[in-house]
């Protein structure tokens, strides 16, 4: 399946929805468990987001290896689902 | 309900594929447990709860799901020869005015840290959502309240009530130094047996109250009966509250009932607790009565209680309920509102209508009955 780009702005806001939090509380490196909703109900809901708007599958290794903010942008990059010239997160 | 929580379907994707197994593996994985897999069930909770299991886990466990009269099944998702969730379901029933609606209680979930981040806890309750016509969840911990808040509409809070008892112990547990609470500790209590005596409602007359030791439905019938209008309630029958009651290895409860005539027409379960500070307390887990005299049956009741907290030289009554006309009749007996906290919250899920109009424009009454703490919290 070919994956869809989206901005880091784009990408956050997914997160933001998922996990229920204002995207302007999504500092880089926010620990994931400072975020209430970035629980098992938070990482169901970002893998769909993921899946329904790039086509992107979010494994349970990789959903648990997000500790940060800045490591789900890392992931985004890594899967070349980010913008490219949309840079840092 | 979050509206963009994913339907079961999509969610059996989405869980299936971070599992890397197919959608029917996941399915199939998912059965009731059988006896024979109560050691692998103890494991997965010693590994989850760690300390937190200071009772014979293996015996609560049978009792709780494999004893005859359970009304409880305990789902577990086996892969591949290993567990790595589970998620109980007591089956209950709900009356008003309206009807009756036979759902159930989710409880249990956990799952292996190893598997955390996949959605099983989601997906496991949607499994649940899709057995039966409603799903009450009643409380929830840290690991479980966003799922709750997100899968299931809510209900109102239920409220956390305490009695103190030993004034002098009271104070102490709130901070007040040893000495302070010594000289203290009388004057409030005189003072707090005054308001209550002032307060608290006239006690039922004529009644006589003699200890239960088992139920059956004929004397259980005039409760049962009794709906008032406006209420949504758990059915109570005998078989599940002698198994309740009677029955659990962790918590054995004492009965007083109320009868008049020879007929119940109420009664109070209680047992005590050794609490994690070094005190001892009484908790009261239901205390049902006709609604006619409700007030009155329930301030005897729980003065029962009270004097053999105080016998006992228990520091307190604990009672945890969502159910706002008792709540009162107890703010009025004397119990104080404890702070709020996550295993107080209570919700429903069901895409029934009717019992979505009858929750909307009734009271809920839930008693920790649904609540598998024993007081241990």
């Amino acid at each position: 399946m070919t994956i869809r780009k989206v901005t880091t702005a784009a990408a956050l806001q997914m997160l933001a929805d998922a996990v229920m939090e204002d995207v302007a509380s999504l500092e880089p490196g926010r620990l994931r468990e400072e975020i209430p909703g970035w629980d098992s109900m938070g990482a169901l809901m970002l893998m769909a987001e993921l899946d329904e708007h790039l086509g992107l599958v979010l494994d349970a290794d990789a959903s648990r290896a997000m500790a940060t903010v800045a490591d789900y942008i890392a992931h985004l990059r890594a899967s070349n689902a980010l913008l490219e010239m949309d840079g840092d997160a | 309900m979050n509206a963009k929580a994913p339907g079961l379907e999509a969610t059996t994707k989405l869980v299936a594929r971070a599992l890397g197994i197919s959608t029917s593996t996941l399915m199939h994985a998912c059965r009731p447990a059988m006896p024979a897999d109560l050691g692998r069930v103890v494991a997965l909770r010693r590994q989850v709860l760690g300390e937190l299991v200071s009772w014979d886990d293996e015996a609560y466990l049978r009792w709780r799901y494999f004893a005859s009269a359970t009304p409880a099944t305990l789902w577990i998702l086996d892969l591949d020869g290993k567990l790595i969730a589970m998620i109980g379901a007591e089956q209950v029933s709900v009356t008003s005015m309206a009807g009756e609606w036979v759902g159930h209680v989710m409880m249990d979930l956990m799952a292996d840290p190893a598997y955390s981040g996949s959605g099983l806890g989601v997906w496991l309750n949607q499994h649940l959502f899709a057995t039966a016509s409603f799903t009450l969840a009643v409380g929830a911990n840290e690991n479980s309240i966003g799922l709750v808040r997100r899968l299931f509409a809510p209900l109102p809070s239920r409220e956390s009530l305490v009695l103190p008892v030993a004034m002098g112990a009271f104070l102490r547990r709130h901070g007040i130094p040893r000495r302070l609470s010594q000289v203290l500790g009388p004057l409030v209590h005189a003072g707090w047996a005054l308001r209550r005596r002032v307060m608290r409602p006239a006690r039922a007359r004529d009644v006589t109250l003699r200890r239960i030791s088992g139920f059956d439905e004929a004397m259980l019938a005039p409760l049962r009966n009794d709906r008032p209008r406006g209420r949504v309630e758990i059915s109570r029958n005998a078989a599940v509250l002698n198994w309740r009651l009677f029955a659990n290895p962790r918590a054995r409860f004492d009965v007083t009932g109320a009868f008049r005539d020879g007929v119940l027409v109420g009664y109070v379960a209680s047992r005590h607790v050794d609490r994690d500070d070094g005190t001892r307390s009484t908790y009261v887990i239901d205390c049902p009565a006709l609604d006619c005299e409700r007030a009155g049956i329930v301030t005897l009741l729980l003065d029962t209680v009270i004097a053999a907290a105080a016998r006992r030289r228990n520091a307190s009554v604990h009672a945890v309920m969502l159910d706002p006309d008792c709540t009162r009749i107890l703010h009025r007996i004397g119990f104080l509102r404890r702070g709020e906290a996550n295993y107080l919250v209570a919700g429903l899920h069901t895409t029934d209508t009717n019992l979505l109009a009858a929750a909307a424009e009734s009271q809920w009454c839930i008693t920790d009955l649904c609540f598998d703490s024993d007081g241990q919290f």
